[in-house]
């Protein structure tokens, strides 16, 4: 009875989702579960293997200390995939909690608040996340903060607008009319009606923060060697570029489709609310 | 028009003035939150610096006034021109910046040069065109957009320099040396400026100007070049500031890439070196580029399309 009660799922699901969801399914695989995907150890190096071009041992290859590049791959997605959704967690979080302030709390705050994130959304975002590191050093996790930190402004100034749109809507001044104080009203009315454009920024931010982080960790601020991680790859990767070009085109390959993987599901999110908007 | 630049410029400098002080005091916050001495920074790995040495340094560095005096002293010497001494290179901000800023100007412009190329190129030839050859272009421009500039750098560096051997792989001498980080660093914004670019073109070419012009039996190459080009360009100029972020974003990474000399370059060593003075005169630099930028986008909107130079428009279009 399973099979032909997938047939209606599939039919319903165009294959412009089908495609990148299945995709991103896989890489999510490897970052909770690499074992299956790969069960060769990505630190182990056997210098007699050094630098072999992809063949059926090994699919992609070995890298200069003779270590697996597949296996590398696989098991690097759980530090890529991770500073990308933990860096948009920290700029979600923050920037929700700072608008909503903006918006509720006295017009001084909101001011003073959106002067300081319009101040700051005049910088790149990666100069913003350098800074960050020059203040808590390098690594995985500061480059999640670093990065998380950089999107604030963005998640602020769209709450606060999401906010002032909602409290001028008939069923916030009704709960205030009911005698409801700010936080309730912020909290329990206008957070949750404000959060449907928030997850389309949010799931387009983990598609530029997994660039973002791999770039980081490339130019060697986020994760170091031998941990396996995509940018940290292409780091390594890049001194072998006369001799092995297999090092540095796979794990790249697979920052390229996770993040555009999840920018075309953002995109397709995007379309649905606004249709839903729209009716 | 006149009083309307003034005061498009004014409104402007205004807010140049508090991106700057912003830039400033995030530096200067950034500075004081960052755990450990600076003096150690100064002194680098050499270990038995006396009591008397760090003293003087810390004296030196401003590090013993009270923090007030530090803060304001941060905003007033950029003023003058002083950005300080850099704790690493034992050389002034200054003078680290403008030997690097050459090579970065270099590559910045010949990218934008070719984005702009391809943005009008790829634009113009398939603007309210559908079919293959569109579907292509397009898709070509959302890969052109989403892949890391990073892997692409890697990837022209391997095949044009090592398999073909046709461009030096590393430094900055040179044409030669200049056309693969300089096409890396254009294909993104070219993606994006394109998009941007033919968006308007499709909207102009359904206005009823575009048909008189058919009519009276222009070629379709001189309706879209000589006609509808100037339109289309209106929101692609807005985009300068945008353009400047991007730039100095990808001039980090491709200035990596290729091992060339630069800001970018200059700026990742002093974060890992927590080279403070370093870092604020860069984040200085791209609020100064960003103030200019912007500013010129004003005035030439300004120029190129008339209907902004409306009373009442102005501080919309300063925005």
């Amino acid at each position: 009875m399973s099979a032909p009660a997938l047939s209606p799922l599939s039919r319903r699901i165009p294959w412009p989702v089908l495609f990148p969801a299945a995709v991103l399914a896989v890489l999510l695989l490897a970052a909770l579960a690499p074992q299956v995907l790969s069960t060769v150890d990505p630190q182990a190096m056997d210098f007699r293997q050094a630098l072999r071009p992809p063949a059926p041992g090994h699919p992609f290859g070995t890298d200069q200390l003779g270590r697996d590049v597949y296996a590398r791959t696989v098991h690097a997605a759980r530090v890529s995939l991770a500073v990308g959704v933990g860096a948009t967690a920290i700029g979600f979080l923050v920037g929700s909690v700072l608008g909503l302030l903006a918006a509720v709390l006295s017009r001084v705050v909101d001011a003073v608040l959106m002067r300081v994130v319009d101040i700051l959304l005049a910088f790149p975002g990666l100069l913003l996340a350098l800074v960050c590191i020059a203040v808590l050093g390098p690594g995985p996790v500061n480059s999640a903060v670093a990065i998380g930190v950089a999107s604030v402004p963005q998640y602020a100034r769209l709450v606060r607008a999401q906010a002032q749109v909602l409290r001028g809507s008939g069923f916030v001044e009704a709960a205030r009319t009911l005698g409801q104080g700010r936080m309730t009203v912020a909290l329990r009315h206008i957070l949750p009606n404000a959060l449907a454009p928030l997850t389309v920024l949010a799931t387009l931010g983990v598609g530029t923060a997994i660039i973002a982080g791999a770039g980081l960790s490339f130019i060697g601020l986020g994760t170091a060697p031998p941990t396996p991680e995509w940018g940290a790859m292409l780091a390594e990767g890049r001194n072998l570029l006369g001799r092995a070009w297999w090092v540095v085109v796979f794990p790249g390959l697979c920052v390229t489709a996770a993040a555009i993987c999840v920018t075309v599901l953002g995109r397709h999110w995007q379309a649905a609310l606004e249709g839903r908007g729209r009716a | 028009m006149t009083r309307q630049l003034l005061r498009v410029t004014a409104h402007r400098l205004w807010g140049g003035v508090l991106v700057l002080w912003g830039a400033l005091t995030v530096t200067f916050l950034a500075l004081r939150a960052a755990p450990g001495d600076p003096v150690d920074t100064v002194l680098g790995p050499q270990v038995g610096a006396s009591p008397q040495l760090r003293e003087r340094i810390s004296a030196e560095l401003g590090l013993a006034d009270p923090w007030w005096l530090q803060y304001l002293r941060s905003l007033v010497r950029p003023l003058t021109g002083d950005l300080g001494r850099s704790y690493q290179l034992a050389q002034d901000v200054g003078d680290v910046l403008a030997s690097q800023l050459g090579p970065t100007a270099q590559l910045a412009l010949a990218a934008t040069g070719l984005a702009a190329a391809i943005a009008v190129v790829t634009a113009t030839a398939t603007a309210g065109r559908g079919g293959a050859v569109a579907a292509w272009v397009s898709g070509g421009e959302l890969l052109a957009v989403s892949a890391p500039l990073f892997w692409v750098g890697l990837l022209l560096l391997s095949v044009f320099s090592f398999q073909l051997r046709w461009l030096p792989a590393a430094g900055a001498g040179g044409v030669a040396g200049l056309v693969l980080p300089a096409v890396t660093l254009a294909l993104p914004l070219g993606g994006v400026m394109a998009q941007v670019l033919r968006g308007a073109l499709d909207r102009t070419l359904e206005q009823p100007y575009v048909t008189t012009l058919r009519a009276r039996g222009l070629s379709e190459v001189a309706v879209r070049l000589r006609h509808c080009l100037r339109h289309g360009a209106v929101p692609l100029i807005t985009m300068g500031g945008w353009l400047v972020g991007d730039l100095l974003t990808g001039t980090v990474l491709v200035e990596t890439v290729f091992a060339r000399p630069g800001i970018g370059r200059t700026l990742v060593t002093a974060v890992i070196a927590k080279d403070f003075p370093v870092v604020t005169a860069v984040v200085l630099l791209a609020a100064l580029l960003f103030l200019v930028i912007n500013l010129l986008v004003d005035l030439v909107s300004l120029v190129v399309d008339p209907r902004l130079r409306q009373p009442g428009r102005a501080r919309e279009a300063a925005r």
